[in-house]
């Protein structure tokens, strides 16, 4: 059985451990090991759900972000199960598999057992295989994501939200546990990371107005991984993940302005253009969200400018002025990474040029905005301190686990 | 073709084949929704494409430039075997279209329930051009231009049938030519009054509900009539549909800004009447259901001549001339073609938007490659020219004398319909030609010069002959049935004209005139009996 708690980071979960909040999963974990995980890089969940389902790095599942774009033109599209290069787990061998709620995995595919999408769905019914579970699942008034504007409306609302998702969520796993002799069990909590970013703060102040309410929603996690826990039998592996962690927000970073700052970046004001349409001749390189950076081809965009000949050296001129981006005296990047450096495989045509992994509570965006410092709605963002939980009698966990790990374990406990 | 195509830079937000999936907020992982267009920064709105399904989901932003469903083509890029149905494909405007579309490598399809050739009947008039049935012209437009049109004979204003058509042939694009247009038909009696608002309002309400049941990605290209706007006393000038963005109002010290509203509407008729009320319904159905549309307020249209209709005698389109069916200067030339003193009504000072019928075509297709985006109600004033009826008399006149050595006169009639007679007049036509690329082909002369050519061989004159009786004026706005009196007849040229100068701002500099070509001349064979 394999438990995904989507954004949670391994800070949080041995915190609440401690200090009493989850006592199940405090239990667990002195009955397995629970280590600390990198996510991928960029750390957003299509890319690092990607890669624990496939086990494959984004090199070889071809899935960079959220985002990609289209070929012959500048137009974004959004990564969905489609997009992915390489088959997961459950497409690979027999099962039966019960796969509920993981991100990035619309539309549902047939396979050998059920298959019920995470974010992003845009429509329920491609969401859902086989056809007749729909059915069931709108009766429990099932719901693939929380709806995010009642969210910005109010902390009431977005609580209301999170709280019936998550017992839709429940209802759906415990009816679908009998319907199938299954092997692999894969049940993915997502309104954890719903949670964190609207109100990170208020799992770091005690003080927080809603702190008790956070609390409460994990606790109602934890109750339902002791009934789970109950369900399983000694010899079933236990596997409790998650695809990345969060940490607090300080400031959103729009990369496009500091790059037309700089100049490597021309839009076009013309009232006609949109999005990335706006990107002129004359543009060197563009960012994409979670710090992709692209260098503007000829021989990949529509009014690509840059030659081969010219790209190492507008690397190297970026990665000094990257260096340089700054706030109050502090770096806003951390490091900056080549393609090379952390993808292979034969999608490497897609991946960007650069890859900035930001210092502390910088978000970096894609949004092609004239401010570069700009306040968040959100109080958590992303970072790569995910976590790995295992209760095994036979699977053995490595000992600085990435996200690229889960799948040979996952083989290696239905092989073995 | 060096200049940058005008519909370049469309998006799939003007495409028929995106489908719009919900949209996305990416500010925290992807929070998606199915609703209709956001305008944010924030938010991202999701769509599949009907016809790249490889592509996933993605922004509306491909550019017709750069999507390889959209092909390059003489009135701008095109979407390929783009489905476009034409509601009225039988009659003058709908024939002429479906052959120019189909020949263009446009799938194209059609309805017509003959009523125009019913009709006409009822006052014993028919076309003075020779037109054959509906299955002979399709055969010729197979044999003569290799196209395929799928022909239903259908009433469109029968919801079940026109909806079970849509379904089946999923168009892209509908042209609305099923109206009944004509004023004087519209104002002779309770009966006509009453089925021509039935005909055209409840129908064209029928096909909105049609089209957002089965088909809301369709463009609704509908024509309208300049007609709707009147012809104002104090000179303001016609906008396009909607006042400018710096229109401002003023009144005892306050200003209002105007930008956006429609314009005041003043129709001279009950059949004009319902061009106006299609004009609010489309325009709801476009704010409620995001439907798309293109209102297209017409000059009055003349000539006979297209590329296609001009091959072969079978593919002419029909010409009425008779005081319900036909428009001024197309009357006007059969009167010169067979001595009956030009019609001229009243002061003859009344002055209207004009447009060739090769020009009308060359818009509709570009403004059917050329959709709107949902949600999107648009109006545009497709004129070419604008003249006084009592100039055009003089034009028809001067052609006829000194080209065709006719003896034409023009005479003044009592003026049967309700309307200023005298007025200034300025019509605004800068859409068609900035954003669309439309360039005037058609001199008024030439098409004149050309249709005489036509009204004068010998079958046609016998066609005009029998049907003379139905060319002088006797529906009276009044409700009486009676051929107003003769005011005055005299020579073409020896009147003056008025006052008032007419004018058409087509947002082009003084002077920018544009050389007009002619329209290439085809021998057609000899014509046989109709």
């Amino acid at each position: 059985m394999i438990i995904g708690l989507d954004g949670v980071p391994h800070g949080l979960m041995d915190e609440l451990a401690e200090e009493g909040m989850m006592p199940n999963f405090a239990r667990l974990k002195d009955e397995g090991s629970f280590k600390r995980m990198d996510s991928s890089i960029p750390a957003i969940s299509s890319t690092s759900w990607g890669t624990i389902i496939t086990g494959h790095n984004p090199g070889e599942h071809g899935v960079y972000g959220f985002t990609d774009v289209i070929e012959g033109t500048y137009t974004l599209s959004f990564s969905n199960f489609l997009s992915f290069k390489k088959p997961a787990f459950w497409q690979c061998d027999g099962g039966p598999h019960v796969i509920l709620n993981v991100p990035s995995t619309y539309p549902a595919q047939e396979l050998d057992g059920c298959h019920v999408s995470g974010f992003v769905s845009p429509k329920m019914d491609k969401a859902v295989y086989p056809e007749p579970l729909l059915e069931k699942l709108k009766e429990m008034d099932y719901r693939i994501d929380v709806d995010a504007d009642k969210g910005h409306k109010s902390e009431r609302l977005l609580f209301k939200e999170l709280f019936d998702t998550l017992e839709a969520r429940i209802k759906a796993y415990r009816y679908l546990w009998n319907q199938f002799d299954w092997k692999t069990f894969l049940l993915v909590f997502t309104g954890t990371d719903r949670l964190e970013h609207f109100l990170w703060n208020a799992s770091r102040d005690p003080d927080h107005d809603y702190r008790e309410k956070f609390l409460e929603f994990f606790g109602r996690i934890d109750g339902e991984l002791g009934e789970m826990e109950d369900r399983l039998d000694e010899e079933d592996d236990l596997i409790m993940l998650s695809d990345h962690g969060m940490e607090k927000v300080k400031f959103n970073v729009n990369v496009n302005a500091f790059l037309r700052e700089k100049g490597y970046l021309e839009l076009s004001d013309d009232g006609d253009k949109q999005k990335y349409n706006r990107i002129e001749g004359e543009t060197k390189a563009f960012a994409l969200e979670h710090g992709r950076i692209y260098l503007n081809r000829k021989s990949k965009y529509p009014r690509g400018s840059v030659e081969e000949e010219e790209s190492d050296e507008i690397i190297d001129q970026l990665k000094e002025d990257l260096a340089d981006l700054e706030r109050g005296g502090e770096a806003v990047i951390d490091e900056i990474l080549t393609k090379d450096e952390i993808y292979h495989g034969d999608q490497m045509g897609k991946a960007p040029d650069l890859v900035l992994v930001p210092n502390s509570g910088y978000n970096l965006r894609g949004k092609l905005s004239d401010e570069v410092f700009e306040e968040s709605p959100f109080t958590g963002m992303h970072n790569r301190e995910a976590f790995l939980y295992v209760r095994s009698n036979e699977l053995e966990v490595p000992g600085s686990p990435t996200v690229e790990d889960v799948v040979p374990m996952i083989n290696a406990s239905v092989g073995g | 073709m060096g200049e940058r195509l005008h519909n370049a830079e469309k998006t799939c937000w003007n495409c028929p084949a995106a489908k719009l999936e919900g949209n996305v907020d990416f500010r925290a992982c992807g929070q998606s929704k199915e609703e209709a267009r956001v305008d944010s920064d924030d938010k991202e709105v999701l769509i599949e494409c009907e016809r790249r399904p490889e592509l996933g989901h993605f922004q509306p932003t491909i550019t017709f430039e750069q999507c390889p469903e959209w092909e390059e083509g003489r009135y701008g890029y095109r979407l390929r075997d783009m489905r476009v149905l034409i509601l009225g494909m039988d009659g003058y405007l709908g024939w002429a279209l479906s052959l120019k579309l189909a020949n263009l490598g446009f799938d194209v399809a059609g309805i017509d329930d003959y009523t125009r050739r019913k009709v006409t009947g009822e006052n014993d008039s028919h076309s003075v051009v020779p037109v054959y049935p509906m299955e002979e012209r399709l055969e010729a437009a197979k044999e003569v231009l290799g196209v395929d049109i799928d022909f239903r004979e259908m009433d469109y204003t029968d919801r079940k049938e026109l909806k079970s058509f849509l379904k089946e042939f999923k168009p892209e694009s509908i042209v609305h030519y099923a109206e009944i247009p004509s004023a004087p038909y519209s104002m002779v009696d309770a009966d006509h009054s009453i089925e021509v608002q039935r005909n055209n309002v409840l129908g064209t309400l029928g096909l909105l509900w049609t089209m957002k049941e089965v088909c809301p990605e369709a463009s609704l290209v509908k024509l309208g009539t300049m007609g709707e706007y009147g012809s104002p006393i104090t000179g303001r000038p016609l906008f396009e549909g909607m006042f400018p963005s710096d229109a401002v109002l003023e009144w005892e010290g306050r200003e209002w800004s105007m930008g956006g509203e429609l314009t005041p509407r003043n129709p001279p008729s009950f059949y004009h009447v319902s061009k106006v009320n299609d004009t609010y319904n489309v325009y709801e159905a476009c704010k409620y259901w995001w439907l798309r549309s293109y209102d297209i307020m017409q000059g009055i249209i003349f000539g006979v001549h297209t590329e296609e209709v001009s091959l072969d005698p079978r593919l002419r389109t029909r010409l009425d001339v008779d005081e319900r069916f036909g428009t001024v200067v197309n009357r006007f030339t059969a009167q010169a073609a067979s001595d009956i003193p030009l019609t001229v009504y009243g002061k003859g000072e009344q002055t209207r938007g004009f447009i060739a019928l090769e020009d009308a075509m060359q818009c509709m297709v570009r403004l059917i490659s050329s959709p709107p985006e949902p949600g999107q109600y648009d109006v545009v004033n497709q004129v070419s020219g604008v003249y006084k009826i009592k100039e055009l008399a003089d034009t028809v006149g001067e052609v006829g004398i000194e080209n065709h050595g006719l003896d034409v006169e023009v005479q003044r009639l009592e003026n049967p319909r309700v309307e200023a007679d005298k007025h200034p007049f300025e019509a605004v036509s800068r859409k068609l030609p900035n954003e669309f690329g439309f360039e005037r082909k058609v001199s008024l002369r030439r098409e004149i010069d050309k249709m005489l050519d036509l009204l004068t061989e010998d079958h046609v004159r016998e066609r005009i002959e029998k049907m003379k009786h139905a060319i002088i004026p006797e529906t009276q706005w009044s409700g009486e049935k009676e051929r107003p009196d003769v005011i005055e007849i005299y020579s073409p040229g020896e009147k003056d004209l008025g006052i008032y100068e007419p004018k058409l701002d087509t947002g082009r500099v003084e002077g920018e005139e544009v050389e007009l070509e002619e329209v290439p001349e085809k021998v057609a064979p000899e014509i046989e009996e109709g």
